[in-house]
């Protein structure tokens, strides 16, 4: 294949993945973030870079770029960021091969410079995002096997709305323990029922409520399973709506509450406000509101924001897939992950 | 909403009256309104269910009754189908239509030979009753109007010089007067005091919509108070809802207040940006814990984290001398998880989930600011004063 024909096809796959982005088309977080890696692969392949410098300034522009198209949704560019750190440790090992203890601190003052041309960081490259994206592949399922640590026998589990994680590490769980769960759907988009579906298909004893039944059932529920969209910098979640309140009631009623992410999750972004104004999404009320009803709203303002903004105290613990840690320990987990500044 | 139908079957006079009991079981459809409780039992055994004694569950008590006792009054019957399918929704009209066919069963009742009207329509009445609490759903408000007919027909003179329909006619008069006094002047009296909590500039967020809400909201627009008002729906709230943005909607209420809406979910988006969480009440218990709509409590808990008063309005008549601690000891919740299944069909495969619909939660009093009813403004936790006083029981005599 040329080099001609390989720039293309990552010009053309970045297109496409600005438009969906723009269009809101996508599914879940965790399509955006193959579909990003899938991409970054692409460029890499391709001829149109020199050195670690010139892969580090196209990581950084198409993750704003992809930011821009859609701001709430912050995979692509945690994926894009992930990988900027993974070059520039790419390139310190390949450039001090052979040298002895010279491995300097990725974080110390000294500037780097990493315009030198190394033959061998492509390949390095490639390897990471072939790691990255088997990361990506077997997230959920690695999540899935501290199952059995946190959920014991005859436990009443409350998971809100529908997450592919929660999914598969409750399905791990009712393997060894029998276990019950509540299913609590939210508006606007009620997915929860999906996911009660699919759950006592499987043979595990499922309870669908509204989220207005949360506070009335939290004393029965033993422990809180729930998946985000992102995790936030401060260890706050950008959850779906409903979250805050249902949290906030398990809080109340001393209700450990984990919460399963991706590491693809984990945004080096702060909130900004209870209200997430900047990072939300808004959708159609028609879900909501009959139309039918339309001359009795005609002097109605309908909101439908998707996410709530959760704060860090609401989370007992985060099961990541390298790992499961508290809420404080998040910007050590940051600083692991991501470039600094 | 309902109206129409409930004239009808309340004005309908006697229906059933004169037709022997037998005659009346003999009607009876083998699959007909008696199987009901029955068809709504969930499959699947949860911990809802396990909170639930077994002796009260309604298919028990039919099954256990259903052969011993006569089968419920055609009056009865019809509320207690509206009730369980939700035609008469909330915690005022069901009380006003129980004591409306309570009046019609008294204006019909005949006397058995032999025996003194006031015992005897006492004892068919609690009858009547027990077996309609299998039925459908029994509001708080509709136990304590019960209570009232039971005790003034018992406190009746039935004195020599007094004929039957003279004390028919003291005891349908009685009712009428609850109905006046506890009822209709309730949510007028609440509606002053709520109007003090009113301010120019607020913003207040309505959940649990009942009628002294909306009268208070309607009066507040009335008298020209500029608000704004934040409209919390759910999917079971559309109806009051709907009554509430019709009433309201009016072009000089329109220029008045301003009126937003957003989904339960998304209550804390507004909830930052409100003043106050109005909420209207269906019982209020002696450890001041309140019932109300489903939802109420984590509002009300939303309220508190962010420092805003969740100000509850609720008559007296739904005072209640219970302290549940939890909801699972409520009848209201056993009967809304349970009557409300809509999915007779699905429940028969076990491998559908459960979906209870859970219509009420109580509030603790630690996050309720304070009650508006309508003798004054209390904090939750005095409703045994209230009681106390109302039954005219004095400190001293408690205390021996």
């Amino acid at each position: 294949m040329t080099t001609a024909s390989k720039e293309s096809q990552y010009m053309a796959l970045l297109q496409q993945l600005e438009t969906s982005l723009k269009r809101g088309r996508y599914v879940r977080s965790h399509e955006l973030a193959t579909r990003t890696l899938r991409l970054a692969e692409k460029y890499v392949q391709s001829d149109s870079w020199k050195n670690a410098e010139e892969v580090m300034q196209w990581l950084e522009n198409t993750a704003d770029r992809l930011t821009k198209a859609a701001v709430s949704e912050s995979a692509p560019s945690n994926v894009l960021k992930r990988l900027i750190k993974t070059v520039q440790e790419d390139f310190m090992t390949r450039k001090n091969k052979g040298k002895l203890h010279t491995i300097s601190r990725l974080d110390s003052d000294a500037k780097v410079d990493y315009s030198e041309e190394l033959p061998d960081l492509r390949s390095d490259i490639l390897g990471a995002i072939l790691d990255l994206s088997s990361e990506l592949e077997n997230g959920a399922e690695s999540i899935a096997e501290d199952a059995e640590k946190h959920i014991n026998a005859n436990e009443v589990i409350m998971t809100i709305g529908r997450s592919r994680t929660v999914e598969a590490f409750l399905k791990r769980a009712a393997k060894v323990n029998k276990l019950e769960v509540i299913i609590v759907k939210c508006g606007p988009f009620y997915q929860g029922k999906d996911l009660a579906k699919i759950l006592s298909k499987s043979k595990i004893k499922t309870t669908v409520v509204n989220d207005t039944a949360a506070f009335s059932l939290m004393s029965r529920v033993d422990k809180i399973v729930i998946g985000t969209h992102t995790v936030l910098a401060n260890g706050g979640l950008k959850a779906i709506a409903g979250c805050h309140q249902i949290l906030l009631t398990s809080k109340y009623f001393n209700v450990p509450v984990l919460v399963l992410a991706a590491s693809y999750k984990l945004s080096p972004e702060y909130p900004f406000s209870a209200e997430m104004k900047i990072t939300n999404r808004f959708v159609s009320p028609e879900e909501l509101i009959d139309y039918k009803n339309g001359q009795m709203i005609d002097n109605v303002q309908v909101y439908a924001p998707v996410f709530d903004y959760v704060p860090p105290e609401l989370v007992s613990l985060f099961i990541f897939n390298m790992g499961s840690h508290a809420p404080s320990y998040i910007h050590r987990l940051l600083h692991d992950t991501y470039t600094q500044g | 909403m309902d109206c129409k139908e409930d004239s009808k079957s309340n004005s309908g006079g006697p229906p059933a009256e004169d037709k022997s009991r037998d005659d009346v079981r003999a009607q009876r459809k083998p699959n007909g309104w008696q199987k009901q409780p029955g068809r709504a039992k969930p499959k699947k055994e949860s911990v809802l269910q396990l909170s639930t004694t077994p002796n009260r569950l309604p298919e028990q008590i039919s099954c256990c009754s259903a052969e011993a006792s006569p089968p419920l009054h055609p009056l009865f019957h019809s509320i207690a189908i509206k009730i369980s399918n939700n035609v008469i929704r909330g915690a005022n009209s069901r009380c006003v239509k129980l004591l409306g066919a309570i009046k019609d069963f008294v204006q019909s009742y005949e006397l058995p030979p032999g025996t003194s009207w006031k015992h005897s329509l006492s004892a068919d009445l609690k009858a009547s009753m027990d077996l309609l609490k299998t039925q459908c759903p029994f509001a708080i408000s509709m136990s304590n109007s019960l209570d009232f007919v039971l005790s003034s027909l018992h406190n009746m003179n039935e004195g020599e010089d007094r004929s039957v329909n003279d004390l028919k006619g003291d005891l349908l008069k009685m009712i009428d007067q609850y109905v006046e006094e506890k009822v209709e002047k309730a949510v007028e009296a609440i509606v002053i005091y709520g109007l003090e909590k009113i301010a120019p500039g607020d913003k207040i967020m309505v959940y649990s919509i009942t009628e002294a809400v909306i009268a208070l909201l309607l009066k507040a627009a009335e008298n020209g108070i500029h608000f704004e008002l934040i409209v919390i729906q759910t999917p079971e709230s559309m109806e009051e809802i709907s009554e509430l943005l019709n009433k309201l909607k009016n072009p000089i209420l329109n220029k008045v207040i301003e009126v937003n809406s957003v989904n339960f979910s998304n209550a804390l988006y507004r909830m930052v940006h409100c003043t106050k969480l109005l909420l209207g009440g269906h019982g209020l218990f002696t450890n001041g814990g309140v019932l109300a709509q489903a939802g109420s409590g984590q509002l009300a808990l939303l309220a508190a984290t962010y420092n805003k008063p969740a100000l509850f309005l609720c008559e007296t008549f739904k005072f209640c001398d219970r302290s549940p601690l939890d909801l699972f000891s409520l009848d209201e919740f056993i009967s809304g998880a349970m009557w409300n299944q809509n999915q007779p069909e699905n429940s028969k495969n076990d491998e559908e989930p459960f979906e209870p619909k859970i219509m009420f939660d109580v509030t603790p009093s630690t996050l309720v600011t304070v009650v508006i009813t309508d003798i004054d403004m209390l904090p939750s936790n005095s409703v045994p004063v209230v009681l106390r006083v109302q039954e005219g029981r004095s400190l001293v005599k408690n205390a021996s």
